[in-house]
């Protein structure tokens, strides 16, 4: 299938965080599919690598995480933004953009060297 | 910052404050259930279900780890990995790691120790001593009438004489030898001691006829009397009479002396037990008996301090302005003197040792370097595979690591055992072998670093060239660095020759040393009672009593033949030096004699043979005829040429002439280092000399009669405290007690350096043919003679030993001169032990070339060619 691409580590990080922005306090299955879904058809997801992801971002400060009941009535943690995980959303979204324009410029028809 | 909070949460993780592990693996557990319910909404079965959801999630075993990983400190899973690898690794080959660790342990631990044990001995101050540094030793006041003088006059110096001597401690039966100084008021102060209870000597408390005072030392406090806090105070019996306890010496403390001090006298209160003659020698105003130390008073220099005993001195002596001595030189360096060859003896061990390090530094590095190339394959392999360079590098330097720190236990076991067993030898040494804070630091050091670099080289030269593809490694391409390790090779073998030839002296020299001492060791016993113990302190009485033992040992059956003397043979005593007359012949080396009065039968009895003339006999005292013998060399020096026995010659200075009625062989006196220089006169002649040794010479087995001979002297004198009977062969063993530690260590030196050359020529060796395999290979192909292939292979190796050999003998020979004064009897050229060790080393050298030559004949040329 094509236009698929494999989602980086940085990148995944950053989704992850506005996921949770979206969604509110979520659990690791349900960040996962939505991600999956908003990706769409541009990007494949084995679910399992957000667990690493979520324990780096715990670890870093920018979600916290407890143990709580999902509307089934499964057990599940739930992560939640912090203060710093939303000041790290404005950032980083920041630098993707201003990224993206500058490429943008480059690859503009007729433009560049 | 992020990585900051990130690294502490993970370190608080592995101290157990944070997320567990199975926490983690129950959150992966609800996302599956919660995705299998998701699942099974949408209507698939449960088992579709829960597999749909297994296979959306990926591979479950890689997140886990992640996972766990993340969780855990930092770099702990790589850590524990790289650990295990190593571990494996490593038992995969034993015998490659219990070489290097034994290799390493030896050499670094040997080091250790001894350089410890050589560093006490020389840097260490003596313990509780203020200042040591502004004492000094006084060589004009030998006596007590000069000793006087001079604290009297001297403007520059804070002085006190002592000497040492062997009292006892007790009475009767249970009496016990008390090792005791006797000392002058002013000691304590002089060296600036403060006792740990009671008070030191007082001023003037050594007036005659005072009460016996005595200071004991805090190992006899402990040994003797538990301790006690209200000992002083007490009486004590020290050479059977009551001295007051004063106070208790701190604990160490023994003065300037090198071996312990258990008590200190007053030596006015105790004029007869102090003197070496059994006489009241405090009047006397010739002869030599007491040392001297002095403190500097505040700003004198030693310059100073000089002259003010030269120019006092000068009101007395007439020959000091001839002599250029110095009369007061530092106390360190009188002590240092004193230790002279304990001191010596212990830096040659710590070189040996050194040499020995060396020797097994550089065998290790050889070990590992072929142990690289063997490994070359596997960790091209690796590199291949998709390891980094530095995940190999780890690994290769965590092997090392463990290498290292294995080693490091093994040096320190072997120092610890070193270092105890060379104390039972040198028992002045006061150093604690298994906690020295020095030595350890210097092990981990050592280790640490030379351990670590020796295997790191290797470790970055492998990945190096590892990396690319395998190279054509032709001999050629080696050229640099083959000769950088012939080099090191022939060192090696030069280093083992030299340890070997150490070796070789030292036990040549055990073997002379109790051959040609001039007794018959192995016949004779020396018996020595101290009659001052037994309360018997007059002149007339002490004779008497000697005279009944020596005839009730003369008609006791199973005795050969007695016989008294005035000085104990092959004992540590001072003796009395006497300058003999004809001296201006001399110069200014002439030998000082030793005055020894014999009862007739002595040389037969003690094995000194009388090359010329005869024995005294009974005659000569009856008839009170001015008689003596001398020792031929003696004779020799004083009247070269001359013919001496019966002429009447000058003997001593201010004596009327004697006749020689007999040469003797020389002898050993003393510490078995110095030859004799002794004149003998018939006991009995001079009132003044008391005998001091009785030899017995039995008819059958030595250690059998030494028990009658001590039931003999018993009888003869009922109540001794103890007699002292010793075998002459005893004596002498204790005496050659140094170079037997010598000959001991030296020897295990030798043999081990012997085998680590063996083993670093096999190595380097070994490193060299597989080198060569191709080229070897290719010989073989072409029809090379297997045999010539060995030679080849052996040329290499012989052409290091002939190399490191001839740079050794360089080296030994003209070392020679600095190690003779340590040898009995042996010259630092010593024939055998230069051509013993030269043999060892070819054979050692040989054995470690042998199997690489035999491999390489076996090189299969087909493998070899196909390898690289």
């Amino acid at each position: 299938m094509g236009g698929e691409q494999n989602v980086v580590q940085g990148t995944l990080s950053l989704m992850i965080l506005k996921t949770l922005e979206a969604m509110g306090p979520q659990h690791g299955f349900g960040i996962a599919r939505r991600i999956e879904q908003v990706g769409g058809s541009k990007m494949t997801l084995n679910y399992g690598t957000v667990y690493p992801m979520l324990l780096k971002l715990e670890q870093e400060g920018a979600v916290a995480a407890d143990w709580g009941v999902s509307e089934k009535n499964r057990r599940a943690r739930f992560y939640r933004l912090t203060a710093a995980g939303r000041r790290r959303i404005v950032r980083e979204s920041k630098q993707w953009s201003d990224a993206a324009a500058l490429m943008a410029r480059f690859l503009a028809p007729g433009e560049g060297a | 910052m992020r990585t900051l909070r990130v690294w502490l949460t993970r370190l608080l993780q592995a101290v157990g404050v944070g997320r567990r592990p199975d926490d983690l693996d129950a959150e992966l557990e609800s996302h599956i259930a919660l995705h299998t319910d998701d699942n099974l909404r949408s209507g698939m079965s449960p088992e579709e279900a829960r597999r749909a959801a297994l296979l959306a999630f990926g591979s479950a075993q890689a997140t886990r780890e992640e996972l766990h990983e993340q969780n855990s400190a930092p770099f702990a899973g790589v850590m524990s990995s790289t650990v295990k690898q190593a571990y494996r690794s490593l038992s995969r080959h034993p015998g490659f790691a219990a070489v290097v660790v034994l290799t390493l342990g030896i050499g670094v631990g040997m080091t250790a120790a001894l350089g410890g044990i050589a560093d006490s001995l020389l840097f260490r101050p003596p313990d509780h001593v203020a200042s040591p540094e502004q004492l000094v030793q006084v060589s004009t006041a030998g006596n007590y009438p000069q000793y006087e003088h001079l604290s009297a006059h001297s403007g520059t110096l804070d002085v006190t004489a002592v000497t040492r001597r062997s009292l006892s401690l007790g009475e009767g039966e249970e009496a016990t030898p008390l090792e005791t100084q006797c000392v002058t008021d002013t000691y304590f102060q002089v060296l600036g001691v403060t006792p740990v209870a009671g008070r030191t000597f007082a001023r003037d408390e050594g007036k005659p006829g005072s009460t016996r005072v005595a200071m004991l030392a805090h190992h006899i406090w402990l040994r003797e009397f538990g301790g006690q806090a209200e000992l002083v105070g007490r009486n004590v019996h020290i050479a059977g009479a009551p001295h007051t306890v004063i106070g208790i010496a701190p604990p160490g403390f023994r003065g300037l002396e090198l071996t312990a001090v258990d008590a200190w006298v007053l030596l006015p209160l105790s004029p007869v037990e102090c003197s070496i003659s059994g006489l009241n020698s405090l009047g006397s105003t010739s002869g030599s008996w007491l040392t001297t130390l002095g403190r500097l008073r505040p700003g004198v220099a030693l310059a100073d301090a000089e002259n003010d005993v030269r120019s006092l001195a000068l009101e007395r002596l007439r020959e000091v302005t001839s002599t250029p001595r110095t009369f007061v030189v530092a106390a360190t360096d009188a002590r240092n003197a004193a230790g002279a060859r304990d001191r010596t003896l212990s830096i040659w061990l710590a070189a040996g040792a050194g040499l020995l390090l060396l020797i097994a530094a550089s065998n290790v590095a050889g070990l590992i370097s072929v142990r690289a190339l063997d490994r070359r394959r596997e960790v091209t392999l690796r590199l291949q595979l998709g390891a980094t360079a530095s995940r190999v590098f780890l690994q290769l330097a965590t092997e090392n690591l463990m290498l290292t720190v294995v080693a490091s236990v093994a040096a320190w076991l072997v120092a610890g055992w070193v270092g105890t067993g060379v104390r039972v030898y040198l028992p002045s040494v006061s150093y604690d072998p298994w906690f020295d804070g020095r030595m350890l630091v210097v092990l981990a050091v050592f280790l640490f670093v030379g351990g670590i670099l020796s295997g790191l080289i290797p470790a970055l030269q492998t990945i190096r060239n590892s990396s690319s593809l395998p190279q054509q490694q032709s001999g050629a391409t080696g050229r640099g660095r083959g000769l950088v390790r012939d080099g090191l090779l022939a060192a090696q073998v030069a280093l083992t020759l030299v340890l070997s030839v150490g070796a070789g002296l030292f036990v040549h020299s055990v073997v002379r040393v109790k051959s040609n001492v001039g007794y018959d060791l192995d016949r004779v016993i020396a018996a020595t009672v101290d009659l001052n113990r037994a309360g018997i302190r007059r002149q007339a009485d002490k004779q008497e009593i000697f005279e009944r033992v020596l005839a009730q040992l003369q008609d006791t059956p199973g005795i050969q033949s007695a016989a008294l003397s005035s000085t104990s043979p092959l004992g540590t005593g001072q003796f009395t030096a006497v300058t003999p007359s004809g001296s201006p012949g001399l110069g200014p080396s002439r030998p000082s004699m030793t005055i020894v009065h014999v009862t007739p039968t002595y040389f037969s009895t003690i094995g000194t043979r009388v090359v010329e003339g005869r024995e005294f006999a009974a005659a000569d005292l009856a008839e009170r005829r001015p008689v003596a013998m001398m020792s031929a060399e003696l004779a020799a020096l004083l009247w070269p040429g001359e013919p001496v026995v019966g002429k009447c010659k000058d003997v001593q200075l201010g004596r009327p002439c004697m006749e020689i009625v007999g040469l003797t062989e020389s002898r050993r006196i003393g510490s078995l280092r110095q030859t004799s220089t002794e004149v003998f006169y018939p006991l009995g002649l001079d009132p003044s000399v008391v005998p001091q040794a009785i030899v017995i010479r039995p008819t059958g087995d030595v250690h059998t009669a030494m028990h009658f001979v001590a039931g003999a002297i018993r009888t003869a004198v009922p109540n001794l405290p103890y007699v002292s009977v010793r075998s002459l062969e005893d004596l002498a063993n204790s005496q050659a007690r140094s170079w037997r530690l010598g000959a001991w260590l030296f020897g295990v030196f030798g043999v081990v350096a012997l085998a680590l050359s063996a083993i670093g020529l096999y190595a380097s060796l070994s490193f060299a043919v597989r080198q060569r395999t191709t080229e070897i290979g290719v010989r073989i192909a072409l029809g090379a003679d297997t045999s010539r292939i060995t030679t080849l292979v052996l040329g290499q190796g012989l052409r290091a030993i002939v190399a490191g050999w001839a740079i050794g003998i360089v080296a030994v020979v003209s070392m020679a001169g600095l190690i003779n004064h340590l040898l009995f009897s042996v010259t630092g050229t010593d024939a055998l032990a230069l051509v013993g060790s030269s043999l060892a080393v070819g054979l050692a050298g040989l054995c470690g070339c042998l199997w690489p030559a035999i491999r390489a004949s076996r090189v299969d040329p087909v493998t070899a060619l196909r390898a690289d």
